[in-house]
């Protein structure tokens, strides 16, 4: 009863704690769990669902050689730090959003297959079609919202990746692969 | 001979002081050991578990904090008190008092100090208000019966370090 008493009169001060605790540690696996942009191919999708661990896990398998770690994160993921978002290596965007990044994106109309979506527009990927309902890695992306008409979504390379060598003629070429697995997965 | 009840004996300070010393080392074994954990967690951190070590590590923290807090509050500055106290009691020059005792059940704790429980002499229609460390009110408590009683108390800054029942 003594004890239950004094924990009481405490309550506030473990509530405080616990709050420490919890940004402590959220701050300081950030930073485990993170590296260097020049060992990291990081993916942003705008979709509402995107089951982002289990899409990371499954392009982690086989990682382009020199890579430590690919990193998918949904564009609110950034909401409160847009450097993050503009510094992605892939987005994927719907149809209609890619003009609001477009500054963002790389040119990839050297490569095959890469297609205009519209003429303001770099060269992207195809990633998903309304029309057909195919798309790549749609078991992991919410390609189709209750809440919106479907549209088609577009892979971009980012302007500011370390991993489009064939693109910008500086680095690696680890974000055309996993552009090219993200395509071509289910 | 004193046949008072002495409610600090020589020695005491030293004895409480060593009791606080067990308990602020099973604090700092516990933080040490919440530590190792943690970062034994993010070094087995991996793309599929770290969600999982995160919280992991969030939890040992956190659990060892609350721990070593109400340690730290109820039992190490608690017993640092004791023994200030009773460093001063045993240092402090007496006092005798004599009158029809009472001592209050209630329970009030000073703050950054001890708990104390109220000791009402009465003389002459005179009452002083005593303290007693409240940790020590039993023999008191019994001596006097849950009543009053006459009773010659020796006294140290407004404490009462020892007491003798009267006929």
């Amino acid at each position: 009863m003594r004890v239950l008493k004094n924990i009481l009169s405490q309550f506030h001060i473990y509530l405080l704690w616990l709050l420490l605790a919890a940004l402590l540690w959220g701050w300081i696996f950030t930073f485990v769990t993170d590296t260097a942009p020049a060992k990291k191919v990081v993916v942003f999708i705008e979709t509402d669902v995107c089951q982002d661990m289990a899409l990371r896990l499954a392009l982690e398998e086989d990682m382009p050689e020199g890579l430590r770690m690919i990193q998918v994160h949904p564009f609110s993921y950034a909401m409160f730090d847009e450097s993050t978002l503009l510094n992605a290596d892939i987005f994927i965007v719907s149809a209609s959003k890619a003009a609001e990044y477009r500054d963002s994106f790389l040119s990839a109309a050297s490569l095959p297959a890469a297609e205009s979506v519209s003429p303001d527009l770099p060269a992207g990927f195809r990633i998903y079609d309304a029309s057909t309902g195919e798309g790549g890695a749609r078991q992991y992306i919410g390609y189709v919202s209750p809440d919106a008409p479907a549209e088609d979504y577009y892979l971009f390379f980012g302007v500011k990746s370390l991993h489009a060598a064939s693109l910008t003629g500086k680095g690696d070429d680890a974000a055309l692969a996993v552009a090219e697995k993200l395509l071509q997965m289910n | 001979m004193n046949d008072k009840n002495e409610l600090y004996r020589p020695g005491e300070p030293e004895r409480l002081k060593k009791r606080r010393s067990v308990w602020l080392t099973a604090v700092c074994v516990i933080a040490a050991g919440a530590l190792v954990l943690c970062v034994l967690f993010c070094l087995l951190t991996g793309t599929a578990n770290a969600m999982r070590m995160e919280l992991s590590a969030i939890a040992v923290f956190t659990l060892a904090g609350w721990v070593d807090i109400y340690l730290l509050t109820f039992r190490v500055a608690a017993l640092g008190r004791e023994e200030d106290h009773a460093r001063r009691m045993l240092a402090g020059e007496r006092e005798t008092v004599r009158g029809r005792t009472e001592l209050a059940a209630r329970t009030v704790r000073i703050r950054k100090s001890i708990a104390v429980r109220t000791v009402t002499v009465r003389e002459d229609g005179q009452a002083r208000r005593l303290f007693v460390n409240a940790a020590r009110a039993r023999s008191l408590e019994q001596a006097l019966g849950g009543g009053e009683r006459m009773c010659e108390l020796d006294v140290v800054s407004g404490y009462v370090a020892a007491f003798k029942v009267l006929p």
